[in-house]
């Protein structure tokens, strides 16, 4: 029975990893996919499933092996103790049912009615993905970078071409990893308790988890090293109850209890004590008050949903026009809905073109993925972004429906062109326009222009990424319903 | 480590020995320029001294090695002084007397650098050249305020060989030095001793080389001269393929002639491993820069010839080629020309990475982008005819990636012309980075015809 802690370890470290190295572009993304949140959104129904299905069996385990969230807070948590020679620092809490059942109800109204900001800001994964990749991930590149240079003359190592930073992103990712570092490192996993949506949801399914830790009470010695070293601080020593809806199996209890008294498995019914069933029944249920509070803090909730959603939708429209969605992203209201903003596109994008957003398509799409052609623009035979997406907000496309996928429309501003200003004839977007929608026509004056035909423009950008002139003589209008390039205008090739 | 296998050592990475060059860092070669000098003080070691060779001009002997103060070792974006400091006394110490600079060589901070660290030698023991740096003169009253900026830079009193830098074209040259009396005053200061011997640097073609030596008088020339650029007498000049047609003019007038890029910038010392093979046959350990330069001294008028080290192996070498200097002799020739033939029609571009096109308008790295391409493409079976299969392309696409910054690539090129007259090499350098644009592109297109093709 000891053993499952190790167990546990194991696994969380296999899945903090490989989440990790999905972002650094070292693995493939499967265990992006597997994230609740992710999978409700992509409909992927069997990982749903077997999450819910398996808290329902084996109560939270998911917080504690799947969730990098979860794993990074007892890894902060584990450090802490280490360091603070506090290892026994936790004692039991009363849940804060209020508080967390309404930060659900707003992340449910959030995601329902389409107000990105709400499930960006609180999804687990979603933080967890943009830690990484506004702030492993640039240090990683500069060190692999730096070995590159290093051992140049032995091994052919490739660098990563170092895109500047999009500050909003990298400033809200630090102010987060900040909380969840202090929240982790004086509370264990009182954040998955009380803020996370998702520990909220498997909470309520794991208070009638079939199986959970429990203690027997006739090996107890009430020591209490369990109720110490509870991360969750769930188990109450007093009355030899575990609050299941928060414990998330991490079977450090287990470890701990030096009689063995503490099990994971089946509680019987008849082997609670009378008086410990007394007290447990005052404790659990919903009183009055909290009752009440729910219900307040839900209305509220719904309406600061609808008014942020009236807000978002005005300011959208307000900054609509220009912004390019990557390629698959369909429609705004997909791209808006399904969008958790973990940054797993922008990562893996081969042509560094995108970046997360700011307000550019409102407070509702913060940190989205969008394309930024001062960095880069979309490689006409890459479909990375689609294919690693999580939440399906970016529809996986194969090479030639991606080929032939509208994101925007060219537009030639004839007097920023270095033809008009300098006389230089410099023809880049014409030569790296992949679909030949640009080329060098004579106009009447016998001088060569560019011209965008724009039956055959996919919007991909190369024309406004190379176009040297500032500011820029031919730039992309996204559209805000991709299209599709009409079958018989398409490039023979 | 004492000097013997030190030299070893660093002389092994020169031959290509891998890995060992590369693990030397910078403090283990200084360490190791300390531990020579004192060697070389205690008397424990007897260093043999650089060849030399009497210039007239100037009444004495001059090494046949000159440090070229071009390409100085660089360390956060500044010339490390420290090292080139030590550099220069290795070389210095053994028998190096010649060191050559420039008014905006390194921005301007190689005259400085070069001064101070001759300071500490007597000024009769080495001789000191800089030149006017004609590119950068529009208007003939700057020359003399910028010749005294050179020698307050400089810290000297006197010139002991002073050139006009670079003379390309004949309209300029006519307008600063004849009707803007650039050369008068310069003749002027011959005549005051500031001057020693006054000379020019030539970077343009064979008729305008003709017309300078045939109409004026000069101590001496600086021409470029190294093996890939000579021409016999019965090829007519071609491109930077001339220097045989300069050096037979010098020759009628018995002008003495300094040679700048006797290594074409670098590029004759990393040849195609078929001709290095042919040229290691013949000298198992010596290096492809050594055959470079005994080739450009074998040439009798030649005096000194210029090589701008920026590393400890540069100086190594290329010391050691010189000291005791063993000329070329027909075999030796014979083996060169078979190289060379199997080094014709390669696709290189024959640019010396000299960075006068620096800076380009647009950021192209252009340098950077055509020695790549240099370097990569025809080794890894890449130029037409080539078999390079899919990986020797993923190879170089990341060789290229590495090698030059996103925006320094390749495809920000314009088109808009400021860099081709500043080209000594006159390389057309639009058509030739839009070449390597092209062939990258190309590059990416195949590769992911080939994934995609496997793919389904």
């Amino acid at each position: 029975m000891k053993r499952l802690v190790w167990f546990r370890i194991l696994l969380a470290w296999a899945a903090v990893t490989w989440v990790t190295f999905a972002f650094l572009g070292l693995s493939r993304t499967f265990p992006a996919k597997q994230q609740l949140i992710p999978a409700l959104l992509m409909g992927n129904l069997l990982a749903v499933g077997i999450i819910l299905i398996g808290t329902i069996l084996f109560g939270r385990f998911y917080c504690s092996v799947i969730c990098p969230l979860g794993i990074f807070q007892d890894g902060v948590s584990f450090i802490s103790e280490k360091i603070r020679r506090k290892k026994n620092s936790f004692r039991y809490r009363k849940e804060l049912r209020v508080l967390r059942y309404a930060v659900l109800v707003l992340f449910a109204g959030g995601l329902f009615s389409g107000i990105g900001v709400i499930p960006i800001l609180l999804d687990p994964y979603g933080n967890y993905g943009r830690m990484v990749s506004n702030l492993l991930a640039p240090v990683w590149r500069q060190s692999v970078n730096f070995t590159a240079d290093i051992v140049s003359d032995s091994w052919l190592i490739e660098k990563y071409d170092i895109l500047p930073q999009t500050e909003a992103a990298m400033i809200f990712a630090s102010v987060y990893l900040l909380c969840i570092l202090a929240a982790a490192w004086f509370g264990g996993r009182i954040y998955c308790n009380t803020i996370c949506p998702v520990g909220t949801i498997l909470g309520t399914l794991s208070r009638f988890s079939l199986l959970h830790p429990y203690i027997r009470e006739d090996a107890c010695v009430k020591c209490g090293k369990c109720e110490k070293n509870c991360r969750s601080s769930c188990i109450d020593i007093k009355t030899g109850s575990i609050d299941t809806s928060r414990c998330v199996d991490c079977m450090n209890c287990i470890a701990v209890c030096p009689t063995g008294a503490m099990t994971f498995g089946r509680q019987q019914k008849e082997k609670v004590s009378a008086e410990a069933a007394e007290t447990r029944k005052t404790a659990q249920p919903l009183s009055r008050r909290e009752f009440l509070g729910t219900g307040a803090a839900a209305i509220g909730a719904a309406a600061a949903v609808i008014t942020a959603k009236t807000r978002t939708v005005e300011s959208a429209a307000a900054g609509a026009k220009k912004i390019v969605m990557p390629p698959g992203a369909d429609t705004r209201e997909k791209l808006m809905n399904l969008c958790t903003a973990c940054g797993l596109c922008i990562d893996r994008c081969k042509g560094g073109v995108l970046r997360p957003a700011n307000l550019e398509y409102g407070i509702g799409g913060i940190f989205l993925p969008k394309m930024d052609f001062k960095s880069g623009f979309c490689d006409y035979n890459c479909s990375q972004c689609g294919k690693v997406c999580p939440t399906g907000a970016i529809t996986k496309l194969p090479f030639k429906k991606k080929r032939s996928t509208v994101i925007g429309k060219a537009v030639y501003h004839h007097f920023n062109c270095l033809i008009m200003k300098e006389n230089i004839i410099c023809g880049n977007c014409a030569l790296h326009c992949p679909t030949k929608a640009v080329t060098m026509t004579e106009d009447f004056h016998g001088k060569k222009l560019p011209k965008v035909n724009k039956d055959l423009c996919i919007g991909c950008g190369a024309c406004e990424y190379h176009c040297p002139a500032e500011p820029k003589a031919i730039e992309v209008n996204g559209l805000s319903k991709q299209d599709k390039l009409k079958e018989k205008e398409k490039p023979k090739k | 480590m004492d000097r013997r296998t030190a030299i070893k050592v660093i002389g092994g990475s020169v031959l290509g020995i891998a890995g060992l060059g590369a693990l030397a860092t910078r403090e283990d070669i200084i360490r190791w320029l300390d531990a020579d000098k004192a060697a070389m003080e205690s008397g424990e070691t007897k260093a043999g001294k650089v060849s030399t060779r009497f210039y007239k001009p100037l009444e004495r002997e001059l090494s046949v090695l000159g440090f070229g103060c071009m390409r100085f070792p660089m360390k956060n974006g500044e010339i490390d002084y420290e090292l080139t400091d030590k550099m220069v006394d290795y070389a210095y110490r053994h028998g190096v007397n010649y060191y050559d600079t420039a008014y905006f060589y390194h921005g301007g901070k190689s005259e400085e650098t070069i001064g101070r660290i001759l300071k500490k030698y007597p000024r009769e023991s080495f001789c000191l050249t800089d030149k006017m740096p004609t590119s950068m003169i529009d208007d003939p009253d700057d020359i003399p305020e910028i010749f005294e900026e050179q020698l307050r830079r400089c810290g000297v009193e006197y010139f002991d060989n002073y050139l006009l830098h670079s003379l390309s074209s004949m309209e300029k040259f006519e307008r600063i030095y004849l009707a803007g009396g650039g050369l008068d005053f310069l003749r002027e200061q011959k005549e005051n001793g500031r001057i020693r011997s006054l000379g020019f640097s030539f970077h343009g073609d064979v008729p305008f080389f003709n017309y300078l030596m045939d109409n004026f008088t000069w101590d001496c020339t600086m021409i470029q001269l190294n093996y890939l650029d000579w021409n016999e007498a019965n090829e007519s000049p071609n491109g930077s393929r001339q220097a045989g047609s300069l050096y037979r003019k010098a020759e009628e007038k018995n002008v003495p002639c300094f040679i700048m890029e006797p290594v074409k910038g670098g590029n004759l010392a990393e040849l195609p491993k078929n001709a290095m093979d042919i040229l290691k046959r013949r000298e198992p350990k010596k290096s492809a820069a050594s055959w470079a330069l005994r080739y450009v001294g074998t040439k009798p008028l030649v005096v000194t010839m210029l090589s701008g080290m920026s590393t400890i192996e540069q100086v190594v070498d290329n010391v050691s080629t010189t000291t005791e200097f063993k000329p070329l002799d027909d075999a030796d020739m014979r083996v060169l020309n078979l190289s060379m033939g199997k080094n014709d029609n390669t696709g290189m571009i024959p640019c010396t990475y000299c960075r006068y096109c620096d800076p380009c308008p647009y950021g192209v790295d252009i340098a950077g982008v055509i020695k790549t391409y240099n370097l990569w493409a025809e080794r890894l079976g890449l130029t037409e005819g080539g078999h390079g299969g899919i990986k020797e392309k993923k190879e170089f696409l990341i060789r290229y990636k590495n090698a030059v910054e996103k925006s320094a690539r390749a495809d920000h090129c314009t088109r808009c012309l400021k860099c081709m007259p500043r080209c000594p090499q006159s390389i057309n350098i639009p058509t030739e980075i839009r070449k390597v644009d092209e062939f990258v592109q190309k590059l990416e297109k195949d590769i992911h015809k080939k994934a995609e093709g496997a793919s389904v």
